[in-house]
């Protein structure tokens, strides 16, 4: 079985951000670690960083398809990360996925799943499943998980891509620079800059 | 001649690719597709325009919109809406009865309930009543109430003599004097998901709805019911359990309807349930090489993807997209996407195979052995037999495409991905 295409948390962000505000977007967000709280919230601060919005966290775990339909359409603008789906069994699915229309809203949903997750969503949700179509992707460590030694690595492995240092990078974008790029996103947030993004 | 669209010269990199996805949101509700001109009204034939014509000439008769998932179905019910409002003799009402109640938990009357909520608030909205006699506005008003209680219960005192009660209580008396106590008593409605499927006297809110289409006969407007949603419930008896005394009730009053329903009523033991309809309207996917029909070439140019991608680039989404109109459009949408992403101005032929290879991973997953030996029969010999659950469930879930009563393929992004 092949894998899902691979991207850290603002590549992520990006293609919330290009999607537009009021998308009712769908997106699996999977990785084999998603019970660490650490990734968690470092995929929702650069999320937020990346699309300058709020994010919001609700863990489905103990929740019924209805009530979870409930909670959702109380801020139906917000984009949502939706977690504690992975143990879930097929008639919740099956109730999910029966009720969609339910969960439709303006805000991005995005669901950390575990592979185990996924294919239960595939089996038992089709007409998710359908709303998500390619847009499950594999969240790949980025700077927030990586060593400091990595992260030194990679920072000077950009600049000599683009032939500057960090310094002139910062300087060029406070100048007015646009950030477009996504390695020159990456960059920013490895150097803690996530604020010029 | 295909319809052409302004190419967005001018504009930064952002706002551009944003403008491709928004036309090309696979996830957009039906509505706000339509609202934004992005339908081509034309797609499935002139399906919504039959829908609208026997509901119109026919006002008891029922039929059904059949297709997988994606496939287009609440865009024809809502064309078929729009015309019919046009009309100007009938009043659709569009209810998509899973954003009305829990449809997990669907029971008979749901639908009635839901159909006599559309029906009051069209009332209340028109401020009908008051062009209305007296008398007749009483009994609105009572037909209303009535409705609303079908719909979402009622609460009520009732008195429980203290012969039912045990010994040990002693509330006072009525007022023959028979000793007793008022007791809180719920009368769950319809429409609360709180509670599990209750039978209820689906002919106890005939007669209140009948109050409400005899004022709007009496004005030449005759009153259809286009439910959707409902497709959803998998299986043709869950859809049947549903449906069964509801439709029979609306045909009664002569209240045409047209509903969207589960693939499964066309195979097997579901064939049963289409019988029970005047008209069952299947929308197969549609034909996915677009040397033999633009249809599908059409929907990109119409949502503006021939300003990302060359003409090579929308043949390939097409063909990958096997028919599936969701697909098609998520497909676009994706290839857009990861080109803006890679800091591209242009969707590449690498973005588009990337894509294909994701939506294809999204089908592989969750496919058990015999679900996975069946894809490979299939594939290599064209054999698919429908009297096997496994087969079925592939053809719901859209791994297997329906083109045709005796034509099915393995959905072609997934094709390639199925191990040997």
């Amino acid at each position: 079985m092949g894998e899902f295409k691979s991207q850290a948390a603002f590549e992520i962000g990006l293609r919330l951000d290009v999607r537009g505000d009021d998308s009712f977007t769908w997106i699996v967000v999977s990785g084999t670690d998603l019970k660490d709280d650490d990734a968690l919230e470092g995929f929702t601060m650069d999320l937020g960083l990346t699309t300058e919005r709020a994010v919001a966290v609700v863990n489905a775990e103990a929740l019924s398809a209805e009530e979870l339909v409930g909670l959702l359409q109380k801020a139906p603008e917000e984009i949502t990360v939706l977690t504690g789906l992975d143990d879930r069994d097929e008639s919740f699915w099956s109730a999910l996925d029966i009720n969609r229309s339910g969960l439709v809203r303006p805000g991005a949903l995005l669901l950390w799943l575990a592979p185990q997750g996924i294919n239960n969503l595939c089996s038992f949700a089709p007409n998710i499943r359908s709303f998500v179509g390619g847009s499950m992707i594999a969240l790949q460590p980025d700077g927030s998980a990586f060593s400091q030694t990595e992260r030194a690595d990679r920072i000077r492995e950009l600049e000599n891509h683009y032939g500057k240092t960090s310094s002139d990078l910062v300087r060029d974008i406070e100048g007015g620079g646009s950030p477009e790029e996504p390695q020159i996103i990456e960059w920013l947030i490895l150097l803690g800059r996530g604020d010029l993004a | 001649m295909p319809t052409t669209v302004e190419t967005n010269t001018g504009m930064d990199r952002r706002t551009r690719f944003r403008e491709y996805m928004r036309k090309l949101n696979p996830s957009l509700p039906g509505p706000m597709v339509i609202e934004a001109g992005l339908a081509l009204s034309e797609l499935h034939g002139s399906l919504y325009r039959t829908l609208a014509a026997r509901a119109d000439l026919e006002p008891d008769s029922q039929q059904i919109v059949v297709g997988g998932t994606g496939s287009g179905k609440t865009t024809e019910l809502l064309l078929a809406q729009q015309s019919l409002s046009e009309s100007g003799h009938t009043l659709p009402f569009y209810i998509d009865i899973s954003v009305e109640t829990d449809l997990s938990t669907l029971s008979s009357g749901a639908l009635l309930a839901s159909f006599g909520i559309h029906l009051a608030r069209h009332f209340r909205d028109l401020d009908i009543p008051k062009t209305l006699p007296k008398e007749v506005r009483v009994k609105i008003s009572k037909a209303a109430q009535k409705v609303v209680e079908f719909a979402r219960g009622k609460n009520e005192s009732i008195w429980v003599p203290d012969s039912d009660q045990p010994d040990e209580v002693d509330f006072g008396e009525d007022d023959e004097g028979e000793p007793g106590r008022f007791v809180l008593h719920q009368t769950p409605g319809k429409l609360s998901p709180r509670f599990p499927a209750i039978q209820r006297d689906i002919a106890g809110i005939l007669e209140p709805l009948a109050e409400f289409l005899s004022v709007l006969r009496q004005r030449q407007l005759d009153v259809i019911a286009v439910f959707d949603g409902m497709d959803r419930l998998l299986s043709p008896e869950k859809f049947w359990a549903v449906a069964d005394q509801d439709f029979r009730a609306l045909r009664r009053l002569n209240v045409a309807v047209l509903a969207a329903a589960p693939i499964s009523v066309l195979y097997g033991n579901g064939r049963m349930v289409s019988e029970h309809f005047d008209r069952v309207h299947h929308i197969a996917a549609l034909n996915p090489n677009p040397d033999e029909d633009t249809a599908l070439t059409e929907v990109l140019i119409h949502r503006g993807a021939v300003d990302a991608m060359d003409s090579s680039g929308m043949d390939r989404l097409v063909r990958a997209s096997g028919g599936v109109l969701r697909d098609l459009i998520s497909l676009a949408r994706d290839a857009c996407e990861t080109a803006y992403v890679e800091g591209l101005d242009r969707v590449t032929s690498a973005n588009i195979e990337s894509v294909v290879g994701q939506l294809g991973e999204s089908y592989l997953r969750g496919l058990g052995t015999k679900q996975l030996q069946s894809l490979r029969e299939l594939a290599e010999d064209g054999s698919f037999d429908l009297s096997q659950p496994q087969n079925l469930e592939l053809l719901f879930t859209r791994r297997v495409l329906e083109y045709s009563a005796t034509d099915f393929r393995v959905h072609p992004s997934l094709a390639p991905l199925i191990p040997e």
